[in-house]
């Protein structure tokens, strides 16, 4: 911790992203897919907010806010018949960023905290929810079919996508936006 | 897509992205940094560190960029960014 202090200063962001996505029925999940998902996507990011606290707490009294951003998932705000583990450890992260927000304010740390939640987006993880489709037995015409429908506007979304909104709760254009979501899912949960 | 030097500005802040070298990731490390903040970016691996390096640096920002691994499942407190694989952007 010191060492970050001595070469970069405070820190003032950060975008808590690290995250894995796994499909599987309940009933079949093993230990080793549980404690995986639990470990990444939810100890990661606590581990995450945790470290960032420490360099974000002490902050001049009329500079901006530092700022958390967590990523869920529309997994973390609607259910998914092929990921409940995922689901889980994404709601988790919504709830973890908006309580932590409240922390932090009660606290006096000027350190704001908001959650961002990607509809499928054009990555290795699209890759990797495609599988969990043709583990259902879909073909990949309908993969593609059922990943862009799934999205009101008909596609998924791009990585750049979600980066821009990631920048705007980066920045000070969010300076009145702690403990909320910021959907960006081409209108899957709007349904 | 690119991300214009116009839009949220960042001039002046430190930014620490997790999980860098993902397709979210990535394009987060060249948003920030395009927006003029230093990121130091992480990851569990270095697969693709170099890629996202010229990425960046073609955003000819102006912005100091650094990529550290570091497994965040065992915290991020390995993190010193002692793998600096760019300094300012021209």
């Amino acid at each position: 911790m010191p060492e970050i202090e001595s070469r970069f200063g405070l820190l003032d962001v950060l975008v808590n992203n690290a995250g894995i996505y796994r499909f599987g029925k309940v009933e079949e999940a093993s230990d080793e897919l549980l404690d995986q998902l639990m470990q990444v996507n939810i100890r990661g990011v606590v581990l995450g907010a945790q470290f960032a606290i420490g360099h974000m707490k002490q902050r001049r009294p009329d500079g901006p806010w530092a700022s958390m951003i967590h990523l869920s998932s529309i997994a973390g705000l609607v259910g998914s018949p092929t990921s409940s583990l995922y689901s889980m450890t994404k709601g988790a992260v919504r709830l973890f960023s908006k309580s932590l927000a409240l922390e932090m304010a009660q606290l006096g740390y000027r350190i704001r905290s908001n959650s961002v939640h990607p509809g499928i987006i054009d990555t290795d993880m699209a890759g990797e929810v495609a599988q969990a489709l043709a583990a259902k037995g879909l073909n990949s015409e309908q993969i593609r079919e059922h990943m862009s429908a799934g999205h009101p506007m008909a596609r998924i979304g791009q990585a750049e996508e979600i980066a821009r909104g990631i920048r705007f709760l980066a920045s000070d254009d969010s300076a009145f936006m702690t403990g909320t979501e910021l959907v960006i899912d081409g209108g899957w949960t709007a349904k | 897509m690119s991300f214009p030097s116009a839009g949220s500005r960042l001039d002046g802040q430190i930014a620490l992205v997790t999980g860098a070298l993902g397709g979210i990731g990535a394009a987060t490390c060249k948003a920030l940094a395009a927006g003029g903040a230093t990121v130091i970016a992480s990851d569990a691996h270095s697969r693709g560190a170099d890629e996202l390096l010229h990425a960046v640096k073609s955003l000819g920002a102006s912005c100091d960029f650094f990529f550290t691994r570091c497994n965040q499942t065992r915290g991020l407190g390995g993190i010193n960014a002692r793998d600096r694989i760019s300094i300012r952007a021209p």
